[in-house]
Order: C-alpha cells, then structure tokens, then sequence
C-alpha cells in the first residue's frame, strides 16, 4: 500500500490501490478455497494389493 | 450576510426546528467542524459523481468528480478500502457509481433531459433563490440546488430530482417522501423560478450497506435492493400547507436573531443524539467554552448567493424555459 494520505493521491494511484485491494482478496479467497478443498478431501490409502495365491501367502510376496 | 435580502434554505430551517441553538451556532455563528462527517462527504462526492453522469460525462469522469470532492474534504476523510469498519470508502463509492450507471442506465430510455436556453446544457445541480416573505421591509428569499430536471417520454411531463444517498435501508427513506418539506419546497421553488408546471419529484435513493466485499454480491452491491427511485407529488394544498410552515419558522428564526439573545434553546437531548450525534454536542456540553470552538470549529460564512460556483444565480426572466429539450432518438 501507499503510504501517502488520500488527498495526495492521483486519481491513477487510488484506482491502481483499489485494483491492488482487489487482487489481494482474490489472492486470499483462492487460498482459503484451496485450504477448504485440503479439508474437506479424505485422503485414501494405498490400495492393498491382496494375492490369491496360496503360496504367494504363505511366502509373504505379494508382488510375484 | 447583506441584509438588502435574507437568505434561508432547508437545511437552515431544517437545523432551526430541530434545535435553536444548533441553528444559532451553525447559521449564525457560521460554524463548522473542522473535519467534515463522513456521511456527508460521501453523500456529496457521489452527488458530484451523479451530476456528471446526467451531465453526459462517462464513468471515469463520474470517478475522478467522486474522487475530486473526496480529496477537497481533506487528507484521509474517507478510508480508501471498502474493508475498513466505515462503510462509507472511496473503493465502496465507485463501485456504487458502477452499479447506478448500469441499474438506470436502461431504465432512463424513459426519461429527456431539459436543457437550460441560456446555457445549453441539462438542468442538472441547478441553484435557486425564491421569494417567500417580507420581514420587517426586507425580502426573504427561500435558495437551494435543484439536482435535475427530466421530461418523463411516456407522460410528457417535468419532474425535478432529488439523489440521496443513505446508510439506511433503501425503503425507510422512501417511506419519508411526505410530509417532506424538502420535496415540497424544492418542487415548488422549481416551478416558481422557472415558471413551469413541474409534475412532481423522483426521490433517486442509494443504500450505502456495510456488506462485505467479496461475498454473495463480489463488490459489496445488491442492485436490486441498494437502489429505488419513488415518484411523490403535491397538490396545491400541499404546497400551501408547506409556505405556511415555511413562513412560521422563518419568522420565528429572524425573530430571534433580532433579539441577539447570548445563546438559544437547546433541545436536549432530542437534538443532541440524531444522526449519529450533533457535531455541536462537545461544545454545548462545555457551556461554550472558546478554547473548544478554537480547536474544533472554523468560522465559514454561508454565502448562498454564490450557489452556483461563484456565479449569481440568474432571474427566473433569464433562464425561463422555452421549448428547449434534448429528445435524442
């Protein structure tokens, strides 16, 4: 922001705050949509990978 | 003030019934508070906005006019974020010149401006000064600034306008349209200078909410419940009844002035809460002490005759209206 009083200011300046203001807010709405999206998304896990096969089981490597 | 001629307006009169000494202190003693209110800072600037619109300007000459009289208000009047506590900030100002321009924008198909013979230009912020009475051999004269005349396309008639920007709901303003001496006197002072039969008044009335910036409405705006415009009218009896009132309180404030009393009634405490308090509350409440009125007041004399920029308000003989109008196609 300027630090500058209001009265001092061009009209160019004041609009060029505004449009700064704005994209402030648009910038903070982003983040709090993103934060919101973070929360509300149940992570899954990994999906488990279970082998029907018998001797797979019984030695332990499920990726064979 | 020269007293060839007596100049009071609505806001004088207006001051005077509310509280004596209100009135003594403001129209009397000329003074104002050093730092305007916000209220009225806004209100003025977005007038200024308002005036530029139907003066044929575009919407950033309507900005830099809002932006011109915030500035001359002096240094931070108006906070610049529309996210600080006062509702009333510049950023809040222009978008609400945004959203009038495109809420009337269509709608005002409906509506011709008037033009002035002598200037060529609309009726828009157009001083006035009217006779009213005679006290003690001198004329009285009733001044005040007409926001616009407009020619209604589907009746055919002229109507004066009155903008008004409130912090209230749009609706509890509409509801005041009468008994409103403000919109009976200036109909009538309209048709008395310029000798024409002014069909009655739209109120153009602007909700300044507090609503926050960003949510439901992105720049803070409903259009459709910020904005109503409300036509009222006045019969004859109307206006009789209001010169009646209007020529009771007159007299009852030259008669006091005459009597160059040390101080006038106060109305306390009525008068002293109203509108977000009187700005002459500190000073009452120190008995009129001059170290208060040094540090927090200015003296600035009410000269109404130059209501106009300087410019003396012409005679109704000079600018009485021919069949000048602006009928665009």
């Amino acid at each position: 922001m300027v630090e500058k009083p209001l009265s001092e200011m061009s009209d160019e300046e004041i609009i060029a705050e505004i449009q700064t203001l704005r994209e402030r807010r648009a910038q903070a709405r982003e983040r709090r949509q993103v934060e919101k999206d973070e929360k509300g998304t149940v992570k899954k896990k990994p999906e488990e990978k279970i082998s029907d096969s018998l001797w797979d089981m019984l030695t332990g490597d499920e990726n064979a | 003030m020269p007293r060839d001629v007596i100049y009071v307006d609505h806001s004088t009169l207006s001051t005077f019934a509310t509280c004596e000494e209100k009135g003594r202190l403001a129209y009397v003693e000329h003074l104002r508070p050093l730092e305007t209110g916000k209220p009225l800072v806004f209100g003025t600037a977005f007038h200024a906005a308002v005036a530029v619109i139907y003066s044929g300007g575009s919407q950033s000459e309507a900005h830099a006019a809002f932006l011109a009289e915030v500035r001359k208000a002096g240094p931070d009047t108006l906070p610049l974020s529309a996210d600080s506590e006062e509702k009333r900030s510049v950023e809040r100002g222009l978008y609400l010149i945004d959203a009038y321009i495109e809420k009337w924008t269509p709608q005002d198909i409906n509506w011709a401006d008037v033009l002035r013979p002598d200037t060529g230009e609309p009726y828009v912020e157009m001083g006035f000064a009217v006779y009213i009475m005679n006290w003690r051999g001198v004329p009285v004269m009733l001044v005040g600034k007409v926001d616009r005349i407009r020619r209604n396309r589907v009746d055919g008639q002229l109507y004066n306008w009155e903008t008004k920007t409130t912090g209230s709901a749009v609706s509890y303003y509409v509801q005041q349209t009468r008994p409103n001496h403000q919109i009976t006197g200036y109909k009538w002072a309209c048709q008395e200078f310029l000798k024409l039969n002014i069909a009655g008044t739209i109120l153009d009335v602007i909700h300044v909410s507090d609503r926050k910036i960003g949510g439901k409405f992105p720049n803070g705006i409903d259009i459709e419940k910020d904005f109503a415009r409300v036509e009222t009218r006045r019969s004859t009896t109307d206006v009789d009844e209001f010169l009646y009132d209007l020529r009771h309180i007159t007299t009852r404030y030259l008669e006091l002035q005459a009597l160059g009393l040390r101080r006038w009634h106060r109305n306390a405490p009525a008068a002293c809460y109203m509108y977000g308090g009187c700005h002459f509350r500190d000073l009452c409440n120190s008995n009129l002490n001059p170290m208060i009125i040094e540090n927090k007041y200015r003296r600035e004399i009410w000269e109404p005759w130059k209501i106009n920029d300087g410019e003396l308000m012409k005679s109704p003989a000079k600018i009485s209206l021919s069949t000048s109008q602006k009928e665009e196609g």
